[in-house]
């Protein structure tokens, strides 16, 4: 019965982190995730994910998955800290719960919290006391699922390759369940000229800033991920203890925060900080402490984070384009991201002056010349410039 | 679930065989790209160039065949319900672009 009421209350706080997330608006990549738009990341979760598309509140719905699934994530952790006295596992619990990635990261729909909840699960079967060789190839399996579901799990073959060690796998099958999936996804990325473009261009995006700019982003990115409490508690576990497969990991994380960082990335160093902690439970010897102020710090993240209801242009527009009786296509002058096309019940194009006489709305985020000549008419009270055929 | 567990690495092939033929098939398709520069470069050209004049999203184009001097392109317009999808056929010596015959 007290466990029940556990998981209901965990329930229920990862029903507030993902309203919370759901204030605002579908981001650009979450809309490309739930319309299973095929790039950058292969197509595992996003095919999953389209195939509730025709549920009026979709991006709430797999809000509160993700977040269920982090929070939820508790229970494996508990398990990890199975030799812990109840004080310590308490302490390793809460630093999960009240860190701030969960806090503001687990009701985004996006890859990179799949993929530490991915990473996670590597993490507790390295380092727990199963005997593997049962499972090497449901692990074979899910090591697969977890890189055709975004490319970034490739930071955790450190760890997949050390499960495997431990199992002492015959060294060729271990070689080809590791290998063979590496290969696919490359093939992947040959196969898909989209995603190998913007590969590339995340692989590149940052060339250009200064190596001590990006070095800074990093560590507050690590800092960050696990409210800086967990961070330190982590790292200096993994070094304590020569986790190798966890330090080898972390570093490839911290490179690719070098070279493609994103505000969502920094839920990649979670499990790691985890497994740091697990594998040296001394870092936990003042366990009270560390746990009020790594919620002493989840308040003031909370405290200063923005929790008014703003909604984006794009769910502005697209409620009052998508009520016209009108067929047609949508015309959008200037850059503009996906969450355009999740909101619109109509094709979205790019604007072009010869495309007018398919439109039924064109929105212009910047110039677009021609429209009031064509039997449009611009609407009022509305914080994009929109135009609207006239019947 | 024991006897499950005795296939497990049975279904982790049957997958990994299944995930290749499916990409196998798309390489397939564009393989005239990576063995043609020319082909590749001049590929890639006119599609911004038709992307751009006709206003479409690069994100919703896929190349379906290369045949000879066309490459036969889909345009999925992606929106929440269904897809709205085109087909096309481009020409790579005019750039000129018909819509398919048999779509």
């Amino acid at each position: 019965m007290r466990r029940l009421l556990i998981i209901i209350g965990i329930e229920g706080y990862a029903v507030l982190l993902a309203l919370y997330r759901g204030l605002g608006s579908v981001h650009t990549d979450e809309a490309k995730y739930l319309l299973n738009i095929p790039y950058p990341h292969p197509p595992l979760a996003r095919f999953v994910m389209n195939m509730t598309e025709a549920l009026p509140y979709q991006e709430m719905f797999w809000r509160i998955v993700f977040a269920s699934l982090v929070t939820q994530a508790v229970w494996l952790i508990a398990r990890m800290a199975a030799r812990f006295t109840p004080e310590d596992r308490l302490t390793l619990c809460g630093l999960w719960i009240f860190c701030a990635s969960v806090l503001l990261q687990s009701g985004t729909v996006m890859m990179a919290v799949l993929t530490a909840l991915q990473g996670l699960v590597f993490v507790w079967l390295l380092l727990g006391d199963r005997k593997l060789e049962k499972y090497l190839g449901w692990i074979a399996l899910f090591w697969l699922a977890s890189l055709f579901t975004a490319y970034q799990a490739v930071l955790y073959l450190p760890i997949v390759v050390a499960i495997f060690w431990k199992a002492k796998v015959h060294p060729i099958k271990g070689v080809l369940a590791l290998g063979i999936p590496l290969l696919l996804l490359a093939l992947y990325v040959a196969s898909n000229p989209l995603a190998a473009a913007s590969f590339i261009n995340a692989g590149e995006q940052n060339i250009g800033r200064p190596l001590l700019d990006l070095v800074q982003t990093t560590l507050i990115s690590w800092l960050w991920a696990g409210s800086a409490v967990l961070s330190v508690a982590g790292v200096i576990g993994m070094v304590k203890t020569k986790q190798w497969p966890l330090i080898l990991s972390f570093l490839l994380v911290f490179v690719f925060h070098i070279t493609s960082y994103r505000v969502y990335y920094p839920v990649l160093f979670l499990p790691l900080l985890i497994g740091g902690v697990v594998a040296c439970p001394w870092v936990l010897r003042k366990s009270s402490t560390l746990l009020a102020m790594q919620i002493v710090i989840a308040v003031y993240v909370f405290a200063h984070t923005q929790l008014a209801f703003y909604e984006t242009g794009a769910r502005t527009v697209m409620r009052q384009v998508n009520q016209l009786p009108s067929t047609g296509v949508v015309l959008i002058a200037g850059s503009f991201g996906h969450s355009w096309q999740y909101e619109s019940r109509s094709p979205v194009f790019r604007y072009r002056p010869t495309l007018l006489s398919k439109a039924k709305a064109v929105v212009c985020l910047e110039q677009c010349p021609g429209v009031s000549n064509y039997g449009f008419y611009q609407i009022e009270n509305i914080p994009q410039e929109v135009w609207i055929r006239k019947n | 679930m024991e006897n499950v567990n005795k296939h497990q690495w049975l279904i982790f092939w049957i997958t990994t065989v299944v995930v290749a033929f499916a990409i196998f098939v798309r390489l397939w398709v564009l393989a005239p790209l990576y063995t043609n520069p020319d082909l590749r470069s001049r590929t890639q050209t006119l599609i911004q160039a038709t992307a751009k004049r006709e206003g479409w999203l690069l994100s919703g184009v896929s190349i379906d065949r290369i045949t000879g001097s066309n490459v036969r392109l889909l345009y999925r317009s992606y929106i929440r319900g269904t897809d709205p999808q085109s087909c096309h056929n481009l020409s790579l010596t005019t750039g000129t672009l018909t819509a398919c015959d048999d779509f």
